[in-house]
């Protein structure tokens, strides 16, 4: 066995070691955050006043009680930690970070952020347990989440609204099918004429009515308001949807799109709507800015792809006549008539709660191009859809 | 005059033009279908009888674009316009350029194609008139040039005395030119002759 107080500092006086217990105990007393010691059998040994405090027990009350009496699912088992492990940890310490749920004397939940430290308390393994009371953390960014999902709620909204007129041909065209099969089908009828036309009328009806029912589908799917929850997402379901929602638009310019997106892309961590409020928004800028220009080459380029790091990087190159001057992220910025200048904003907003930013730049052969990056989603969440 | 008239139905969406043939059939009419105006106007034969329906928001040459290049070409086939919701203002401009009616989709069956027979019959009118014009225009070209120019007098109201005395010549003369010259355009009135008169000017 290797001499392992050769790594040991000089052994302390006694005034020393005085001095630094009541440094220690000064700390252990006024800290904000609850200290536990738990024993190898994970019941607690000892707990300084902000337990007693976060929990609403004495401590005399929790002494001997397992650890879980007050956390419930805590994963603090003194064997996790290999006793090994724990005799070399004196200097380098094995800790365990994550966060867990409290239950109070009087039966309230509290979210905690929990650090577990191993130790070897008089030859035994047992470990150093600290809760920090994250419930105002959480809250505000409950809060936080909540705001940008009124706000992305809203520029759904409005984007709709801007694009009523294309949604409503998208609708009426497999109505008018409809309608004028039927009234030729009852036309026919009435007059002893109808013999083979009604199959393909019959069936060019049902076809119709799939279609109409797939757009207003499409519309719901995208009005509704769902709650912010991060989801396993595939990116190009996101880039097919919303180019079914602009179909006329792009079709009315006559902009050709090119998707390049690869079809094993890893499912990204994201809020679904949010995303797609992001998409849809640069898809009808960029369908915008093509349409501005008067130029021949009408293209819009959606790229996706898996970046080297945990990110799936997205695209959206236009022909367009460019970024104009000025901020185009800045609130109220606009170079639309009925602009509010709030859709780059809000984008860049969502872009970055996901924990990556949306960026633009001018092509060198003119356009502009927007990209932003989203998380891949864990291995082992996806396994377990 | 003999041609059946045939209905020309330009749409992008196939199911729009595969329903209307069939509406349009349903009525006796001949329908020639396309799906963009480009490939109508590939096809078009101007003397062929009939009218034009048209979706006014189609990829390619609109609607708008479609009947300024028809009306460009001297082409007067009436045209009947679809148009989906918020498309007023191009409506609006369609009529103002001479299309017989705009109808907004989904259009109901009776009233569409109540629309197209009216279409089929400007056209129809459109046709007789202009053959009438030409058979006149025919006539005219038989006329000498005397006779001619004394018929012009009398289509724009002069009296014999009066042309007579213009043209340095009896009375009797211009009487004798003015007679061969109705004969020969198969006319009796001088009302008739300056409502044809009026036509040719035109």
């Amino acid at each position: 066995m290797p001499d392992q107080t050769a790594s040991y500092t000089d052994p302390l006086s006694d005034l020393q070691l005085q001095e630094s217990e009541e440094h220690l105990r000064a700390i252990y007393n006024n800290v904000s955050e609850g200290i536990l010691t738990v024993d190898s059998r994970c019941c607690i040994l000892n707990c300084n006043p902000a337990i007693e405090q976060l929990f609403g027990y004495t401590g005399k009350q929790l002494r001997g009680q397992p650890v879980n009496y007050l956390i419930p699912h805590c994963k603090t088992k003194a064997v996790d930690y290999p006793a090994a492990k724990c005799q070399i940890t004196n200097n380098y310490q094995v800790t365990n970070h994550y966060q867990d749920t409290g239950i109070t004397s009087s039966g309230k939940s509290i979210p905690l952020e929990i650090t577990v430290t191993p130790i070897h308390l008089q030859g035994e393994s047992s470990l150093v347990v600290f809760v920090r009371d994250i419930s105002r953390r959480i809250e505000a960014e409950n809060t936080s989440r909540l705001r940008l999902q009124e706000m992305a709620h809203s520029g759904r909204l409005a984007s709709l609204g801007e694009m009523t007129s294309s949604l409503t041909h998208e609708l009426n065209q497999p109505l008018t099918a409809i309608l004028s099969y039927a009234q030729a089908c009852q036309r026919l009828l009435r007059k002893g004429k109808l013999d083979g036309q009604l199959d393909n009328a019959l069936t060019q009806i049902i076809e119709q009515t799939r279609r109409a029912s797939a757009v207003s589908n499409h519309l719901r799917r995208f009005i509704r308001k769902g709650d912010s929850e991060r989801s396993a997402v595939d990116i190009n379901h996101v880039m097919h949807d919303v180019l079914h929602l602009i179909y006329h638009e792009l079709k009315h310019h006559h902009i050709d799109v090119e998707l390049d997106i690869h079809k094993d892309i890893p499912m990204v961590l994201v809020d679904r709507l949010q995303i797609e409020q992001v998409v849809l928004n640069l898809l009808r800028n960029a369908v915008e800015a093509i349409a501005a220009t008067g130029q021949k080459r009408r293209e819009l380029n959606i790229r996706t792809f898996k970046e080297v790091n945990a990110f799936v990087q997205v695209e959206v190159e236009d022909t367009g006549g460019g970024l104009p001057a000025g901020d185009i992220f800045a609130k109220y910025y606009s170079t639309k008539s009925d602009g509010m200048g709030m859709g780059l904003p809000l984008c860049r907003k969502i872009i970055r709660a996901h924990g990556s930013d949306l960026t633009a730049k001018n092509n060198r052969i003119g356009g502009a191009t927007f990209h932003f990056q989203l998380p891949v989603e864990p291995i082992q969440s996806q396994s377990s859809r | 005059m003999t041609v059946e008239s045939t209905v020309f139905l330009v749409d992008d969406d196939p199911a729009i033009r595969d329903s209307l043939r069939l509406l349009l059939e349903s009525e006796g009419l001949r329908v020639m279908d396309f799906a963009t105006a480009e490939e109508f106007l590939s096809h078009h034969d101007p003397k062929l009888p009939g009218c034009l329906v048209a979706d006014l928001q189609m990829p390619g040459l609109s609607g708008l674009e479609l009947q300024q290049h028809l009306l460009g070409n001297g082409v007067q086939r009436p045209m009947l316009f679809l148009t989906g919701f918020g498309s007023i203002s191009e409506a609006v401009q369609a009529i103002q350029g001479g299309a017989v009616d705009f109808l907004e989709k989904p259009v109901d069956a009776e009233t569409f194609l109540s629309r197209v027979q009216t279409a089929l019959a400007t056209d129809r009118q459109q046709r007789k008139n202009q053959f009438r014009q030409q058979q006149m225009q025919q006539q005219f070209d038989t006329l000498t040039p005397r006779e001619y120019e004394i018929i012009a007098r009398v289509a724009v109201g002069q009296a014999n005395k009066v042309i007579a005395m213009e043209l340095g010549i009896s009375e009797r003369t211009v009487e004798l030119h003015r007679s061969r010259g109705m004969k020969k355009l198969q006319l009796r009135t001088v009302a008739e002759l300056a409502k044809h008169w009026n036509e040719m000017q035109t």
